[in-house]
């Protein structure tokens, strides 16, 4: 791959790449840090590129595994690559995976539209927006506590209705 | 082993009893399209989690600054010698210098220089003579 090819690949998909390390890290400077790392890594490969079908979904593999080594590097020092040994590597989903996705979220929207007001908020502030427990506890005027415990609740509220809903009363 | 992490990790989640830091791993780990059997409620919902994130737009001119500096270490790194071939052509360099004096110190003890004079005598007669006008000289 020669450089305007890789240029041209870079604006492609550098957007969707930050967008996933963003949704994962929840922090501008890490995202943009791990993108460019990636980017790097790419040229590095850049005679074995074109022997893969989709360039976009091995970058998105690895801001994954890159997230992971980042995130697990306090912990253990020499990385193991547990990404690689816990799920496949490839890209894109099948149609009928995103159409299973689609169904999910839509479930998973429902439950959680049907939330007690405050447990609604609380799970959308923190785990969907990413805003820390102290902040939440500033911004609401609880107790970080109080905070924990009705976001532990809400959680399981979700996965209980969500895997009734799903799977039957399969799980305990 | 990390299974064991991820079933570790999931109840602490439950419990509302994760760090930040170990929030970001379920993400990450979960983010795949595939995940270890158990744990396909967590992962949806945690999928849903990121897909509903609101993502803050990178720095401006971030895809400039990604091609400057992949290709600024690209040249860096040609002009630079790798370390292996720094390595061989020092190596090579003090080859040379060995075998050059080597060659020079050897072949020089063993040169032989053709006599001058067949007898002995009159040759030693000669360098008395030529200390003696030095002698004189001086």
């Amino acid at each position: 791959m020669d450089q305007e090819k890789f240029t041209s690949l870079v604006q492609r998909a550098s957007g969707r790449m930050y967008g996933y390390a963003y949704r994962i890290l929840r922090n501008q400077q890490e995202a943009e840090d791990i993108v460019q790392e990636v980017f790097l890594k790419l040229w590095k490969m850049k005679t074995k590129l074109d022997e893969y079908s989709s360039v976009e979904a091995l970058a998105i593999t690895m801001i994954r595994n890159q997230c992971i080594d980042l995130l697990r590097k306090p912990k253990m020092e020499h990385d193991t690559d547990i990404s690689k040994m816990l799920f496949n590597v490839s890209g894109e989903l099948s149609p009928y995976d995103t159409m299973v996705n689609r169904e999910n979220g839509r479930m998973l929207k429902e439950i959680i539209d049907r939330l007690p007001e405050q447990l609604r908020t609380l799970v959308r502030m923190h785990d969907m927006d990413g805003v820390p427990y102290e902040e939440i506890a500033e911004k609401e005027g609880m107790n970080i506590n109080t905070i924990r415990v009705s976001i532990s609740r809400a959680r399981k509220l979700i996965r209980d209705e969500f895997t009734s809903n799903k799977y039957g009363n399969r799980r305990d | 082993m990390e299974t064991e992490e991820i079933k570790r990790l999931t109840e602490k989640f439950y419990e509302g009893e994760t760090t930040e830091q170990e929030e970001k791993l379920l993400r990450a780990l979960f983010s795949g399209n595939n995940c270890p059997e158990g744990f396909e409620a967590e992962q949806e919902y945690i999928r849903y989690c990121l897909e509903n994130t609101q993502i803050k737009s990178p720095s401006d001119g971030f895809n400039n600054k990604i091609v400057d500096a992949v290709f600024a270490a690209d040249k860096g790194s040609e002009s630079r010698m790798h370390p292996g071939k720094l390595i061989y052509f020092i190596s090579a360099v003090a080859a040379s210098v060995i075998l050059f004096f080597s060659v020079y110190f050897l072949a020089g003890s063993n040169r032989t220089y053709p006599d001058t004079y067949d007898d002995p005598e009159i040759a030693y007669a000669e360098t008395l003579k030529i200390l003696h006008n030095l002698e004189y000289l001086f």
